[in-house]
């Protein structure tokens, strides 16, 4: 069990997650405290993104339950998990790609401080949403191309944006899908430090393929393989089990 | 719990300065460039007010306008939803329909010759029409979104054209109410013209507020990636409703003047065609943008007019260009789908950007 737990925060009941035949995720169960950084690693196809899905309540589960913060939201929209202090970037950039990357974060802090709905003001004209956009642009190292069309950054900086928008609701736990995949080597950096100087008492989830970003970040690492849980453990307890080794070297 | 400066250097506290100015930067130029298109709009809209006192003959002209104008409040009105929401709804005529039958039974049927009230029955019935049609259609999205909008649209264009109370197929005729402001009576081409004129001004500052706002940046949020919007928090279906009913009770203004302008509301106001001519006007402007709609609008009805005019003349194997309008329209909309997506907008706006204009433009410094 995670070494730094103090009080729940995300707990995974027997979840399953049928596709027709195909168990894409067969009774999965987990608990993280509030403040962990679990990582969740696995070979192609053992299920991680789905497992994401059912969490951030993207796909409906086929039996289980998920409970956030002592709160059983099984049944609960992805919007209003949202508001529970659930955030996720995606495994493949998902952003808002006609607006500039001010704007992209601008639509998340607007969402969180409720100006959402208002139809008179200049979406540019409340301090407190403005002060919040540039105090996030800051952290993920975009501000210096607020102005610029998320269609026309790099890739990596595409990825910076997903992580800004996640950041943008405040979230209690936040669940990162690959935040550094097909990023260069400078920009993998620059995310691990990104993600290492988080809040402490935010929850993180990791799903990532660079073992050197799992190790910089996890102190609970748990295997997925084939839609189940293999084995969970410290970082060192994990790189020595043979059956973690197998299961990857298997599949090349 | 709060995304805080912990642990953060005091050089990159002095980093989000240097964003603040260039954010700043960025509001400046935007006011920049806005205060130049207010000027230009600001130049239009004083010409149009004086085109009926430089060419106070010119009914045929300042019927012409009048038709744009409230063709130009259509399209405006449809562009919110498909241009800013990016729902491809076939069902815009609806509401313009429901608002001109509003204006119209209301004189007809009721026997209340009221022009302010008839303007009011047709935007309310419009909105509370397009909320409830609303409220069926954004449950889908896509192709069905598509079907179902075009479905309940023409559900109500049969029963329009074939009921007693809405005229059946004859339409309905009604007796203009009279009205007057400061001692100009609205039943005359030019001060109706003025109203309009107003109308319109009044709808394009109206939109541009709401599409400034928090609430149409969460429309664009929706047109660009709806999925996304739902992962950081919104519930969409709520903004897109909202869309809905701004959007109709707009459009039931354009049917209400339309149907006050004529004397006359028929079931053909309702038809899908309808739909499909401001879809074009949009697209032929500039979708996604204010000025767009217009331009589409005038391009559009003032095309319809020449060749409704002169091109009866033109003989086209048994027929005459003129009884060839909505193939006329059919290729230009399918030349500008291809090669102009973004409009005339569109192409002004990369002529502006083109090497030879700044070319042109250096010369001149």
């Amino acid at each position: 069990m995670p070494a730094i737990a103090t009080a729940t925060a995300l707990e995974v009941n027997n979840v399953r997650k049928q596709f027709g035949a195909l168990a894409a995720i067969g009774g999965v169960t987990l608990t993280v405290g509030q403040g962990e950084r679990r990582a969740v690693i696995g070979p192609n196809g053992a299920g991680k993104t789905t497992f994401f899905n059912l969490i951030s309540g993207a796909l409906p589960l086929t039996s289980g339950s998920i409970v956030l913060n002592g709160a059983n939201v099984t049944t609960v929209p992805a919007w209003k998990r949202v508001r529970m202090g659930l955030s996720r970037t995606f495994q493949r950039n998902n952003l808002f790609l006609s607006l500039p990357v001010y704007d992209n974060v601008q639509l998340a802090v607007q969402r969180e401080k409720g100006t959402s709905y208002n139809l008179f003001r200049p979406a540019s004209g409340f301090p407190e949403v403005r002060a919040k956009v540039l105090e996030i642009l800051d952290k993920v190292g975009l501000s210096h191309r607020a102005e610029v069309e998320v269609a026309n950054l790099s890739y990596g900086e595409q990825r910076q944006v997903e992580v800004a928008l996640a950041l943008a609701s405040d979230p209690k736990i936040l669940l990162l899908d690959e935040p550094t995949a097909g990023m260069s080597i400078t920009e993998t950096r620059r995310m691990i430090d990104l993600i290492k100087g988080l809040p402490r008492d935010l929850t993180l989830m990791i799903v990532e393929h660079d073992m050197e970003v799992v190790f910089a970040i996890s102190d609970y690492i748990t295997v997925l393989h084939l839609g189940q849980v293999l084995t969970g453990g410290t970082p060192a307890e994990v790189e020595a089990d043979p059956r973690v080794r197998e299961v990857y070297l298997g599949e090349e | 719990m709060s995304i805080d400066n912990i642990n953060k250097p005091k050089a990159e506290i002095a980093d989000s300065n240097v964003a603040a100015t260039s954010v700043m930067g960025r509001l400046i130029q935007g006011r920049f460039a806005t205060g130049w298109s207010w000027a230009v709009g600001g130049v239009v809209v004083l010409a149009l007010i004086a085109y009926p006192f430089v060419n106070p003959s010119d009914t045929f002209g300042i019927n012409l306008l009048v038709q744009i104008l409230i063709a130009a409040i259509f399209a405006l009105s449809y562009d919110l939803i498909f241009g800013y929401t990016g729902l491809l709804s076939f069902g815009q005529a609806s509401y313009y329909g429901l608002g001109g039958f509003a204006a119209g039974l209301l004189v007809a049927r009721f026997n209340i010759s009221n022009f302010w009230l008839s303007l009011l029955v047709a935007i309310v019935v419009a909105s509370l029409g397009a909320a409830i049609l609303g409220i069926f259609s954004i449950r889908t999205s896509g192709v069905y979104f598509m079907m179902l909008t075009l479905a309940l649209a023409q559900m109500l264009f049969s029963l329009a054209s074939k009921w007693d109370f809405t005229g059946s197929s004859d339409g309905v005729t009604f007796t203009r109410p009279e009205f007057s402001i400061f001692g100009f009576s609205l039943t005359d081409l030019v001060p109706f013209y003025l109203f309009v004129l107003f109308a319109f001004v009044v709808c394009f500052l109206v939109l541009t507020m709401v599409i400034r706002s928090p609430f149409g940046q969460a429309l664009k949020g929706i047109r660009d990636n709806e999925n996304r919007m739902t992962a950081v928090g919104y519930q969409t279906r709520n903004f897109k409703l909202v869309a809905f009913i701004i959007a109709g009770a707009i459009a039931g203004l354009a049917g209400g003047l339309n149907a006050l302008s004529n004397g006359f509301v028929g079931a053909n106001t309702l038809n899908w065609v309808n739909s499909g001519a401001v879809l074009v006007m949009v697209l032929l402007g500039g979708k996604g943008t204010l000025v767009g709609p217009v331009v589409g609008a005038f391009f559009t009805i003032w095309l319809q007019s020449q060749i409704q005019g002169s091109g009866s003349s033109i003989p086209l194997g048994n027929y005459t260009l003129a009884d060839r309008w909505l193939s006329v329209l059919g290729i230009i909309f399918m030349v500008f789908v291809l090669f102009a997506p973004n409009g005339l907008v569109g192409l002004g706006k990369s002529l502006v950007r083109s090497k030879l204009v700044k070319n042109l433009l250096g010369r001149v410094k």
